[in-house]
């Protein structure tokens, strides 16, 4: 190093580190140190963004064992170089100082430190005990190898199907919808269709901010000089209504309604899709009792249960006005037009979330907008994996790996011959789906509360379940219950907690996950967890082991071997469960390999894993071409693309419910929702997401970053309403429901803009449980809770005490 | 004499008012009820949907309601005091890009200092050190369109494409959510995470040739964002004219992600 060079160095070093001291403090200047070296000796390798469900590709950087930078993968087709302000800060997430580090175990009211094995030692001990009545509490971040690890661990392993996931809060709707509609869950299109759709209908959806690389890789065709029309159907003015040509605002739970009033236009002006309709539709109504699969009803059946739902009928019912929903029977009668519909919360969070998914998918069929480029009716998802791991892996109470059905004695001897153990192994009686499983645990075992011990990772239930005062919190007050958390930060749930297990997180383990348009992706570790932070994945193993060696039946084959048995390259086993071994083999890569034939019975046939190393994801159905190419698939169902469907056809429903590869039209009534404002709780609750936090903001609240840009919840309220209960901007207000009490500020004129008689309040403080207060009613097939919708009201609080 | 004269006049003043004022009292009353007739003959649900503040139980429409003046003093949102005397000089203030350019290592280190206030890592979207409203990019780009100099703070040039969901990505500094009693400190927020702070200079043939550009260039397409006559000093362009950057400074960053060939043979190795 030439002279002037060093000095130069050591002056920039000194400057860094006396204006980081200035900004953070001296005890971080110290750690900063290390960061004034030039940027060459920083190493960058991919990996998918830890939060969302859209599933960008970021470059990691990392020096010296740590991440310091994070950049917008360019040779992502998701995200094509840019990111979103989380996914640039989500290297800090790693971070934050109070990161759990040792498992620990209640004594009294305190946590004491204990040893992982002592820990795996208790966990082992509950389930031998009472494998019966341990469920396991998992989630939609869970990677493809964790949640299938534990798909086997709970069916073929403990014998209990007790196992769900938190994405039953927010995508279970959005399955029950594919599988009425199609036969097979996940969306047809993908991301491919913002870029060539002339329309985007945006159902009750904000993806400004929830979505928001997908929905700036829409908005900036603008910039490009395309014309794009963009819907606003919403129950709040938004970000996302900023930027849209159309702002139709209606009535909570009324969007049955707006959709019957679609397809009522394209009927009476006969501008649906004869031919479309007439080749690859069926239609269908509602049975009695309600069935998934409802009943056949001939097309002049549908065109008169819908005779009513003229545009005036629907304004009267919405509050949209009847032109507006002229304009939208008009555009999806236009064959020319191109026109995507989003949704993701929105629509699946509703005690009618089936329904309305069906009937969404319904207009776009009967119009024909389906199938081309552009023209998709696309769901969206709220976790990087909750489609690879929860819908793919079949994490939910009543499914198995790829498609299958537990209740379906075929799929169950399926996969327990490819896990080679006894027929019988399955229990046949589907499990406790979520609201199920914690009101179970939150009920005596006297009383019939069956589920004991509950493990939960990857996720905060202490949170994000709907009525935690129902649900979450009369558990703890009962002896008999123990309750698991693996986690990585303290969070409202491993408060709570018996045994508090710390995890490794993100790029500190190796994943695989799958986001909204189908697509898997892989990364590889990068960086050591913290302290005795573990992988979930190891855990599992590690608890599984303990109970084979204790002779537990079910942790054994049909040959007596272990069920997570790897071998090295020398074929001999490589003992994982001992965490000095568990990274002598890819453990990641043993799994996915195992679960990837799994996704073949439904042509969700996922990449190999060394292909996905290689790619920056890819969507399946991957399948090889004759060259030997692996090849993904973005039109699924349509002839031009799919390789599923036969040579020559325009479109092919191959997983049809009727078996005539024919998709369903289905008619669903306007209904009333459960809870609905009245005298003395006269407005309506909608609570939901923001830009900067994740979820439960057990991550991004630790990030300085975002957190300074949204420290705190509030209750977004309309200005005439605050006036009427006299009530000032910021002022600290009492929210109150029939479950619940909070008190929160008020912000009026804020991010969002309710209209009269609606207030807001985001979910991701810790401070402020607004779940205390929604109602755990839920859609009638796909178990999903409300939590869009519930009366409230809210009074100045002049001096009182204070609700937490 | 002149205080004389002064109450003289304002006797006389009075004396005006006491007898014409009764008249100029009629005129303005007789002006205002027929102002008030033809005001009262227009449409009241007109005025209603203006104002915002007709019949409350009209259905509420897509019109937000016009604020109060206690409501616009509640604003956060203010302009700086003066700012339309200190817009009328900001052209003076723009450099003419023959101004000699003054540069010291100094100078680059205060530059590169200021710069990781704004930002977690160097490549990081800088955060926003004033309030935002929230309406997309219109508003943004008044400043950070062409770079903007205000006394002694800096609007820099957008440094990518134009896009125009800005928050998406660079978020404020400041919350502007009322909090009277916040509990913002209740929770802890302390974050070890160290960000890459500088990428170090680039590398140059010989004393006096042109640096390559240490850093990545993707999101920062535009070199005047930091380097332009309106930049930082110490990162400054010593030569604005010349606007061919890359004719000089060759990419150099390890994150560049150019297309690449993979599995070419070393360059000069067909003659081994």
């Amino acid at each position: 190093m030439k002279r002037r060079t060093f000095l130069k160095l050591s002056a920039m070093a000194a400057a860094t580190s006396a204006a980081t001291r200035m900004a953070y403090g001296e005890e971080a200047a110290l750690d900063r140190q290390v960061a004034t070296r030039a940027g060459d000796s920083v190493s960058w390798e991919k990996a998918p963004c830890r939060f969302c469900g859209v599933g960008c590709t970021l470059q990691v950087g990392v020096d010296q064992g740590r991440v310091v930078a994070v950049s917008g993968d360019q040779k992502a087709e998701v995200n094509k170089g840019l990111a979103c302000v989380k996914g640039y800060h989500v290297g800090s997430i790693l971070y934050g100082r109070d990161r759990l580090q040792t498992p620990q175990k209640r004594v009294g009211d305190e946590f004491v430190d204990i040893s992982w094995a002592e820990a795996i030692e208790i966990i082992a001990d509950r389930i031998e005990d009472h494998p019966e009545n341990f469920a396991f509490y998992g989630s939609g971040q869970w990677t493809i190898p964790e949640g299938y690890a534990v798909q086997k661990f709970m069916r073929a392993g403990v014998g209990s199907n007790h196992l769900d996931p938190n994405a039953r809060l927010c995508m279970a709707s959005a399955v029950t919808g594919f599988l009425s509609v199609y036969g097979v869950d996940e969306p047809a299109g993908t991301y491919t269709d913002l870029d060539e759709c002339d329309v985007l209908i945006m159902w009750g959806n904000n993806p400004a901010e929830m979505h928001p690389v997908l929905f700036s890789r829409v908005v900036d065709r603008r910039s490009k000089g395309e014309e794009i029309t963009l819907i606003d159907l919403g129950t709040r003015r938004s970000r996302t209504t900023d930027h849209c040509q159309h702002y139709m605002e209606f009535e909570p739970n009324t969007d049955l309604a707006i959709a019957n009033g679609i397809a009522h236009l394209l009927l009476k002006n006969g501008t649906y899709d004869e031919e479309f309709v007439e080749e690859h539709c069926n239609f269908r109504g509602n049975s009695d009792p309600l069935t998934l699969h409802g009943e056949a009803i001939t097309f002049e059946e549908f065109r008169q249960e819908l005779e009513r739902y003229t545009p005036e009928y629907v304004e009267e019912i919405s509050g949209v006005a009847a032109d507006d929903i002229r304009l939208l029977g008009e555009l999806f009668g236009d064959p020319d037009k191109r026109i995507t519909s989003l949704w993701c919360m929105g629509m699946n969070q509703h005690t009618r979330g089936t329904a309305i998914n069906a009937l969404v998918h319904g207009i776009h069929l009967l119009s024909g907008h389906f199938g081309r480029p552009g023209d998709a009716p696309t769901s969206l998802t709220g976790q990087p994996s909750a489609c690879g791991t929860v819908r793919e892996v079949g994490t939910l109470a009543h499914a198995l790996p790829g498609g299958r059905l537990i209740a379906n004695e075929a799929d169950r001897n399926a996969c327990e011959e490819h896990w080679n153990v006894p027929a019988g192994r399955i229990h046949e009686q589907p499990g406790y789906h979520t609201v199920q499983m914690w009101e179970k645990f939150s009920t005596p075992a006297d009383d019939g509360g069956d589920i004991e011990t509950l493990w939960v990772q990857v996720t905060n239930p202490g949170q994000s379940l709907p009525n935690l005062n129902k649900l979450f919190y009369p558990a703890r007050e009962l002896e008999e219950k123990f309750l698991i958390v693996s986690d990585v930060y303290p969070t409202a749930t491993t408060k709570y907690a018996d045994l508090i297990l710390p995890s490794a997180m993100w790029v500190e383990k190796s994943g695989v996950v799958g986001n909204s348009e189908r697509r898997t992706q892989q990364w590889f570790k990068m960086v050591e967890p913290p302290g005795e932070a573990r992988e979930d994945l190891w855990q599992v193993l590690a608890v599984a082991r303990n109970l084979y060696d204790r002779g537990f039946e079910g942790m054994r084959d049909k040959d007596g071997e272990f069920l997570f048995t790897f071998r090295d390259d020398d074929d001999q086993v490589v003992p994982v469960w001992d965490y000095r071994r568990y990274h002598d083999v890819n453990v990641d890569r043993e799994l996915y390999e195992e679960y990837r034939p799994f996704t073949k019975y439904k042509q969700k046939d996922v990449a190999p894993y060394d292909e996905l190393v290689k790619a920056r994801g890819l969507r399946w159905p991957v399948v090889q071409d004759d060259d030997g190419n692996w090849r993904e698939t973005e039109f699924r169902f349509a002839g031009f693309d799919d390789p599923y469907v036969e040579e020559g056809r325009e479109f092919q429903f191959y997983h049809s419910p009727t078996d005539d590869d024919r998709a369903l039209i289905w008619f669903h009534p306007q209904e009333k929702p459960p809870e609905e404002p009245d005298e003395d709780y006269p407005l309506w609750l909608c609570t939901g997401r923001v830009l900067e936090h994740w979820h439960t903001g057990t991550m991004t609240m630790r990030v300085p970053q975002l957190r300074r840009a949204m420290p705190q919840a509030y209750v977004e309220m309309h200005r005439r309403d605050a006036r009427e209960l006299k009530i000032a901007n910021g002022e600290t207000v009492r929210l109150e429901t029939r479950r619940g009490a909070i008190d929160l500020p008020a912000w009026i004129g804020g991010r969002g803009k309710p209209p009269r008689g609606t207030v807001f309040v985001p979910f991701f403080d810790e401070r402020m449980m607004i779940n205390d207060l929604t109602i755990d009613d839920h859609d009638p097939h796909s178990k999903q809770p409300d939590y869009k919708k519930c009366a409230a009201r809210i009074r100045k609080i002049d001096g009182e005490q204070r609700e937490q | 004499m002149a205080d004389e004269g002064a109450v003289q006049t304002e006797s006389e003043e009075a004396g005006w008012f006491a007898s014409k004022g009764i008249n100029i009292f009629l005129s303005c009353v007789v002006a205002m009820a027929i102002i008030g007739f033809f005001v009262g003959t227009s449409s009241d649900h007109y005025d209603a949907q203006l104002a915002g503040f007709g019949d409350d139980d009209r259905p509420e429409q897509q019109v937000e309601p016009a604020r109060s003046y206690s409501e616009l003093m509640a604003d956060p949102y203010q302009g700086n005091p003066h700012w339309e005397e200190e817009l009328k000089r900001l052209s003076e203030l723009r450099p003419d890009p023959h101004d000699e350019v003054e540069r010291s290592d100094e100078m680059t280190n205060q530059a590169l200092a200021d710069r990781i206030e704004h930002r977690a890592y160097e490549g990081a979207p800088p955060t926003v050190p004033h309030a935002v409203r929230e309406t997309g990019a219109t508003e943004c780009m008044a400043c950070h369109g062409e770079g903007l100099r205000v006394t002694e703070r800096l609007a820099t040039v957008m440094s990518h494409e134009y896009m125009t969901n800005c928050t998406q990505c660079h978020v404020v500094e400041e919350a502007s959510i009322p909090t009277p009693d916040s509990r913002y400190d209740e929770l802890p927020l302390d974050n070890a995470f160290v960000g890459l702070q500088r990428w170090g200079e680039g590398d140059r043939a010989q004393p006096g040739a042109p640096p390559v550009t240490p850093h990545p260039v993707n999101l920062r397409e535009d070199c005047t964002s930091c380097h332009g006559t309106m930049a930082r000093p110490g990162i400054r362009t010593t030569h604005p004219w010349k606007t061919q950057c890359v004719q000089c400074h060759a990419p150099g960053a390890t994150l560049d992600q150019r297309p690449m060939m993979e599995g070419l043979p070393e360059v000069g190795s067909f003659h081994e």
